[in-house]
């Protein structure tokens, strides 16, 4: 790639999900945080980068897909689920067209929801052939995405670093299931909450991973102290980089009081029909339990600090996510301009990563954003370009050595969030559960039949339990019960399959309905775990 | 559960959609039916049987037996008179199925012949009381509603008086199954089966009613407040319950932080809503399979000492102690204490002892606080008595070291080159010294790189995903005063 310009722009989306799949219900609440991203985020940003794609548009964006996510959206059961949903959707979206058809100020919009919701469904249903993840990839071939994984199961890495073994199954799981998935190993892995500790990238580099994402003190406070700030990556000892989050562009879409999200003309989130709507009139498109729940159709904007809404103007909204596209690029010209004339010839780095699901699902408009994000920077400047990581790498082999802190990107920057007097209980399960999956794989390094798919099973038993959205869950104080339901059935599923190998004694109708109900990693092999 | 085999196909099906959930009532054989019925009333026959049990030695022991159950549909009253919602017309629904399970549950009890006279009969009597009670309470509950006034007060007197209806048969078709019963004699399993269903089907039948009227009524109430609070607002829809738990808490805090979460305006928090969860569980069907999981152990007994990183500042540390190992410990003690005692290492690598705490050796996990950052430490757990002699419980911990809380003071630049297509295992890694370069520079490049230049940083991930999306209703649009300028200026007058 030539070097044509002053300075890159790094946009990392982060598209995880815990593992949410209840074979058991007919209809289960927590699923919904996969149907909504689905409609709300990876499709509407797959509509971005695949129109940008065959517009032939040059744009690089990288993209977690952790392994969860993946594994939910490759499920016969759990895309079914959501094509359902969806039908049902356009079917209300139908009879809101029906039911505004007098009214000047919400019909339009009503169509508008029609139209939306029906080019989901056939994107979802004919052109992705309900496959996305075989979307995502086709982006990574075409040479516009660059995938990287994440921790098996989002666990958070320094709580669990006396025991390497467990550390490094998160991590070659997860390379290998984005092998199994993609085609390919990642170049690159999303820390789980960008939690790094020292020695940590001597596991990402047995697993070739070249490089990964640390929040701004990561790099900062790293030892010795770095030359340029957040604006080039660190090489660990073993090798693999570390880039760190440049805070100004992170404060322009992430910002609670200055952030774009907040525009008056933005959608409003929280004005939903499933609660604003007669019940009886919504009823069969909220829970079956008779509960009310978001719907995904919302006619009112932000409009200002009072609880009165006035009405969303779809056509409105995007003239202004391009505006704020626009001034999005503008900063970052100036900035890197700015960079460069002080970085002695170094050409820098802006890394911007962001949860993905803030783009659409939160932000409604932000894949509008994305949308005319990249068509400006590939059309109207010439400071810098759009690159990923890797990119980054290849074009620049040379750089600084230091030893990045323990860190993370949750609240106060280390494992204060993971680790409080609401979660604190569960390190002392996890930890005797990782050390006996450990004392497993080492007096069983050969199995078959039964014994084999019982330490397949505790083995995912243990990874689904490491997850770090249960700890993060009980801290918060929202969907507490579940966090902690589903935090003690793996762990007490774990410690049975234990019990039964060590015995000798496997309940294989039990193992069964395990094997069925967490199906997460089918390829796995126990011996991931085998003492380092 | 010879009984449910005996029923009809259509009428397992109603008792299984009102007992099971939709998802079951499609169940396609009868053996399914019954197979899936069978596990959510286990515990009904479990109670049923020790009941028929009991009424066989002693007919007034049956009695009190039915008398608690008749005491559980009284508080399921109580409790559904303090449930809201909006299911009206699925109550009504549910009130008409459940009539019918009760009336088939008394021909079963019929037919099943009469014996335990006595102590059936008392059975009876209280379950023809709790219905009337029932049915009194659904009367009370829609003569509240009727002065709601509006729509919401019109079905639901609607629905109260079908409710009523229904209740009334449950009751009438409960006392004849009863007067059945009083007709046979001996006592058995079946009869108690039987009259335990009937209690259930009538609480259930009870209980609906109830959660319909009330559950109205409630709509009606935060309809009326809403459009207080929001002249106009919905431009004429009727608004509804805001009082339910979303499927969002997750995602609100993952994205915009604990607060939003807290402050969202529906209710997304248990603390918010502490009847909404168990009432969604309550009602979702029953797993098709019980693993009995059980509940994780409150010790390993394996004598461990656990440290975590937790901050800068702060050392986790958590324990686990064999009983054994506690009596051995404590033996000889007088008046011993348990302290923890931290370590820090030197940088000689020797071990000073920086920190020691009393604590309850009960609380079984301690977090240190104001430690020295960047160093690492170790724990132990002593016991101490008052002639300060002391006896270390195993095992120390392990060592752990805590992050430092600011810029390195070793400036040291060394550089690497790794080409791409080499793997990293294979990459003779050798650095290089990095030059000179300008302090000033590397100073101001880490300004830049700092949160505290903004208002309010942007936390990632878990306590706020990355910052938060700003919260309803909206903040401006660019960042401009709040924000230290860059050196480069800042742009905020939209697109360039």
């Amino acid at each position: 790639m030539p070097h044509d310009v002053l300075g890159y722009l790094s946009i990392h989306l982060h598209a995880h999900l815990p593992f949410v799949r209840h074979p058991e219900f007919d209809d289960f609440l927590e699923e919904d945080w996969l149907y909504e991203a689905i409609s709300e985020t990876y499709l509407p940003l797959l509509r971005v980068f695949d129109r940008a794609t065959d517009e032939g548009i040059p744009f690089r964006i990288s993209l977690t897909m952790s392994p969860p996510l993946v594994a939910m959206l490759r499920d016969e059961m759990l895309m079914t689920r959501y094509a359902r949903r969806m039908e049902k959707l356009c079917e209300l979206a139908a009879k809101e067209v029906h039911r505004t058809r007098n009214d000047p100020t919400f019909h339009p919009l009503a169509l508008h929801y029609e139209r939306e919701f029906k080019e989901l469904s056939s994107l979802f249903n004919d052109r992705y052939k309900r496959d996305l993840v075989a979307a995502f990839k086709r982006l990574e071939d075409a040479g516009r995405l660059e995938l990287v994984t994440c921790g098996a199961t989002h666990g958070f890495l320094p709580l669990m670093q006396m025991y390497p073994e467990a550390v490094r199954a998160q991590i070659s799981v997860a390379v290998a299931h984005h092998r199994r998935h993609f085609g390919r190993d990642p170049a690159g892995i999303w820390l789980p909450e960008c939690g790094y500790y020292p020695g940590l990238d001597r596991f990402l580099a047995e697993a070739n991973i070249r490089f990964f994402f640390v929040d701004t003190h990561g790099i900062t406070d790293a030892t010795p102290r770095p030359r340029y700030g957040v604006y080039a990556p660190l090489y660990t000892p073993s090798g693999p980089a570390a880039f760190g989050r440049d805070p100004e562009s992170s404060m322009q879409v992430w910002s609670a009081e200055s952030g774009y999200p907040g525009d008056a003309d933005y959608r409003e989130f929280y004005r939903d029909i499933g609660w604003d709507l007669d019940f009886d009139y919504v009823k069969d498109y909220v829970q079956p339990t008779g509960q009310r729940k978001n719907v995904g159709i919302k006619y009112f904007r932000i409009t200002g600090k009072t609880a009165h809404k006035q009405p969303y103007d779809p056509g409105r909204a995007a003239e202004r996510a391009s505006a704020h596209a626009g001034n999005f690029m503008f900063n970052r010209e100036r900035q890197i301009e700015h960079l460069a004339s002080r970085m002695g010839g170094v050409r820098p780095i802006v890394v911007s990563p962001y949860d993905a699901e803030l783009y659409g699902h939160w932000w409604h408009e932000g894949p509008i954003f994305i949308d005319s994000l990249i068509r400006k920077v590939a059309f109207d400047q010439r400071t810098f370009r759009l690159a990923t990581p890797g990119d980054y790498l290849r074009e620049n082999p040379e750089q600084q050595v230091a030893t990045p802190p323990l860190c993370s990107w949750g609240a106060g920057g280390y494992a204060g969030v993971w680790l409080d007097g609401s979660n604190d209980w569960i390190y002392r399960h996890l930890h005797k559960a990782a050390e006996r999956m450990i004392a497993l794989a080492k007096d069983h390094p050969e199995a078959e039949g039964l014994t084999r798919r019982a330490l397949n099973q505790a083995a995912r038993e243990l990874l689904l339990a490491q997850s770090s959205d249960w700890a993060f869950i009980m801290k918060t104080g929202t969907m507490v019960e579940y966090a902690i339901r589903r935090t003690k059935e793996h762990l007490l599923r774990f410690t049975r399959l234990h019990d039964q190998v060590r015995a000798g004694q496997i309940d294989e109708t039990w193992l069964g309905y395990v094997e069925g109900k967490d199906n997460i990693f089918p390829e796995i092999d126990w011996r991931v775990y085998r003492p380092v | 559960m010879a009984d449910l085999k005996n029923m009809t196909i259509d009428a397992l099906r109603d008792l299984a959609r009102k007992v099971l959930g939709r998802g079951h009532s499609r169940l396609e054989t009868k053996g399914d039916l019954v197979q899936a019925l069978q596990g959510a009333e286990k515990n009904v026959t479990q109670a049923a049987g020790k009941a028929a049990a009991r009424a066989k030695d002693a007919g007034a022991r049956a009695a009190k037996a039915t008398g608690d159950a008749a005491a559980r549909v009284k508080d399921a009253g109580a409790r559904a008179a303090k449930a809201t919602g909006e299911a009206a017309v699925r109550a009504k629904d549910a009130g008409g199925r459940a009539a019918k399970a009760t009336g088939e549950a008394a021909a079963r009890v019929k037919d099943a012949g009469g014996r335990a006279a006595k102590a059936t009969g008392d059975a009876a009597a209280r379950v023809k009381d709790a219905g009337g009670r029932a049915a009194k309470a659904t009367g009370d509950a829609a003569a509240r509603v009727k002065n709601a006034g509006g729509r919401a007060a019109k079905a639901t007197g609607e629905a109260a008086a079908r409710v009523k209806d229904a209740g009334g048969r449950a009751a009438k078709v409960t006392g004849k199954a009863m007067d059945a019963v009083r007709e046979g004699a001996g006592v058995g399993r079946e009869i108690a089966t039987g009259a335990a269903r009937v209690l259930v089907a009538t609480a259930m039948t009870a209980q609906a009613v109830v959660e319909t009227v009330q559950k109205s009524a409630a709509a009606t109430k935060a309809r009326k407040k809403r459009e207080e609070e929001e002249p106009g607002a919905d431009e004429g829809e009727a608004a509804g319950s805001a009082g339910e738990a979303g499927s969002e808490g997750h995602m609100i805090a993952r994205i915009a932080g604990e607060a939003a979460a807290q402050n969202a305006p529906h209710p997304m928090t248990e603390d918010s809503l502490p009847a909404t969860r168990a009432e969604r569980r309550s009602v979702a069907p029953a797993p098709v399979y019980e693993e009995h999981l059980g509940e994780l152990p409150p010790s390993y007994g394996d004598d461990a000492l656990v440290a975590l990183p937790c901050d800068p500042t702060t050392l986790y540390v958590y324990w686990d102690h064999a009983d054994a190992t506690l009596r051995s410990a404590w033996q000889g003690l007088e008046g011993g204490r348990p302290q923890i005692w931290v370590f820090g290492r030197e940088a000689d690598g020797g071990w000073t002892r920086i920190r020691t705490v009393d604590f309850a050796l009960e609380s079984r996990s301690y977090f240190v606080h104001d430690l020295d950052p960047g160093r690492i430490y170790r724990a132990e757990i002593h016991l101490v008595d008052r002639q300060g002699n002391d006896r270390m419980l195993p095992n120390p911990s392990n060592e752990m070291m805590l992050p430092p809380a600011g810029p390195s003071p070793v400036v040291n630049d060394r550089f690497m080159r790794i080409l791409w297509a080499e793997p990293l295992q294979a990459v003779l890694r050798e650095d290089r010294a990095g030059g000179s370069f300008s302090e000033e520079i590397r100073a101001q490049l880490a300004r830049l790189s700092d949160w505290t230049r903004f208002t309010g940083r942007a936390w990632g991930g878990s306590a706020g995903g990355m910052g938060g999306r700003p919260s309803s209703p909206g903040a401006p649009t660019s960042p401009t005063a709040s924000s230290p300028a860059a050196p480069w200026g800042w742009y905020d007058g939209g697109e360039s």
